[in-house]
């Protein structure tokens, strides 16, 4: 199965969820997302290695850079290597 | 400063802050200060949608057949959306119009209170059709003890930058005599109450929305009232829309770069809304023990749906800079999920059902130890 690499620091591997969004919130990270919709922009990441397949169209309401996804429409097709403008955090309490 | 309709003043709208500028005079769009506005406005145009597309007649006949409670659970929280889209509806065109400084921001409010009356209508379409009289729904609205104790927290914001922007408007800064009390006006505190109005609203339209919106997945979920759940998921959809455009307003506030003012009012501001968010997710939570005062429902429960609120109310805390408040992390309604979706996504309900099943169900972690107490 695929692995997930996230700002350098957490890794995991894809366990078939729905899109990539569900997948990081399984691993307890404080993603931010709104719609789950492909136009809010609030679960975009930054993909600097591999390839995702759509699940969903993608209509941000403000547009992508060209190695931005929202990782709401998308899922892995190879292992992945993504950033997010803030780190995301493991949720413990 | 008086409010005009068409300020004559030969102004440069790019330089203005997003409220308490300079009034707005040439709609134009060609350009913009915050384009995001801009974009919104697009598309909830594309999102438009009409109530009398769905069609509700199964919906009828599931309604006669839910026990009492369910008929509790499932009309009380129309009541409460009804309620929530009467105050959006009309609140951010009263509030926010006589004060905003820039034509992108100005038309986004009346597209978003706009699509709030669609909204509206949606619930007369609901209720007309699963009930032979309306009137019992909607009179209760202002009867029930439950409903207006909720009118009174989501319209005292909006009132009170209401009332005092009034003033601002008709008699500009300082101290006056208004039917024999003194009132002060002061720029500072308006922009104080603006923030806290725009915490409000989010508040409304993030946290308080969602609550209801999980009551009608969880019917659908059951194959139950499923054209209210059709009707409930384009609601959604723009709810979406609405809940990221006042995430943009407090964000852009936050910042200051339009007005370095509204950051430091921000920053003072910052326990208040914290507060507001903590008070709305403790009414919310009120509320799930009245809806579920004669029973749950398959799926959901007062419990489960207080976890609910304090999940949502963490996510969307965070997405305004606010620390989580709460403990609960993990979505305990990981279902909600596939209703917020797009359309184009094809899942077979009976599929989609099983998924969530799993997803809430099975854990990972369980080994042969945790069988021990078993003995046969």
């Amino acid at each position: 199965m695929h692995r997930i690499s996230i700002d350098n620091n957490i890794e995991f591997e894809y366990g078939l969820e729905f899109s990539l969004l569900d997948s990081i919130e399984a691993q307890a990270l404080d993603i931010d997302y709104n719609c789950r919709a492909g136009f809010c922009g609030s679960c975009k990441a930054t993909l600097n290695s591999g390839e995702v397949e759509l699940i969903q169209p993608q209509t941000p309401v403000c547009p992508l850079k060209d190695d931005e996804i929202l990782t709401c429409c998308c899922r892995p097709k190879t292992d992945l290597e993504l950033q997010f403008n803030s780190p995301l955090q493991k949720m413990n309490w | 400063m008086a409010y005009t309709t068409f300020n004559k003043k030969d102004f440069n709208a790019l330089n203005e802050p997003m409220f308490f500028g300079e009034n707005v005079n040439v709609s134009r769009y060609d350009q913009q200060k915050h384009s995001v506005f801009e974009n919104l406005i697009e598309k909830q145009l594309s999102f438009f949608w009409r109530p009398e597309e769905v069609d509700l007649s199964s919906d009828r006949k599931d309604f006669q057949k839910l026990p009492e409670h369910e008929k509790h659970i499932f009309i009380s929280n129309l009541k409460y959306q009804t309620l929530l889209d009467s105050v959006q509806g009309r609140s951010p065109n009263v509030a926010f119009l006589p004060i905003v400084s820039i034509p992108e921001l100005e038309t986004w409010l009346e597209t978003w209170s706009f699509s709030e009356t669609i909204h509206s209508r949606s619930y007369t379409h609901i209720i007309r059709n699963i009930l032979p009289d309306p009137s019992v729904v909607f009179d209760d609205i202002v009867g029930n003890s439950e409903i207006i104790k909720r009118a009174a927290s989501v319209s005292q914001y909006y009132d009170d930058l209401i009332r005092m922007t009034g003033y601002y408007n008709l008699l500009g800064e300082g101290t006056h005599e208004v039917n024999g009390k003194k009132v002060r006006v002061d720029k500072r505190e308006l922009k104080k109450l603006l923030y806290l109005t725009v915490i409000s609203v989010n508040v409304l339209e993030a946290v308080r929305f969602y609550i209801s919106f999980a009551c009608s997945f969880a019917y659908a979920e059951r194959a139950l009232m499923e054209g209210n759940a059709k009707v409930i998921k384009l609601i959604a959809r723009d709810e979406a829309l609405h809940l990221m455009g006042t995430q943009e307003m407090i964000k852009i506030m936050k910042e200051g770069k339009d007005d370095p003012e509204m950051a430091e009012v921000a920053k003072e501001c910052e326990g208040q809304a914290y507060q507001i968010f903590i008070d709305a997710a403790e009414q919310e939570k009120e509320w799930a023990k009245y809806l579920f005062k004669d029973g749950s429902m398959i799926g959901l429960n007062a419990e489960i749906l207080s976890q609910y609120v304090e999940y949502i109310t963490n996510t969307r805390m965070r997405a305004i800079g606010l620390k989580n408040s709460f403990p609960t992390v993990t979505n305990p309604l990981p279902w909600m999920n596939s209703w917020l979706v797009s359309d184009s996504v094809q899942v077979a309900p009976q599929e989609a059902e099983i998924s969530s099943y799993l997803v809430g169900a099975i854990d990972n972690e369980v080994t042969e130890d945790d069988l021990n107490d078993f003995s046969l």
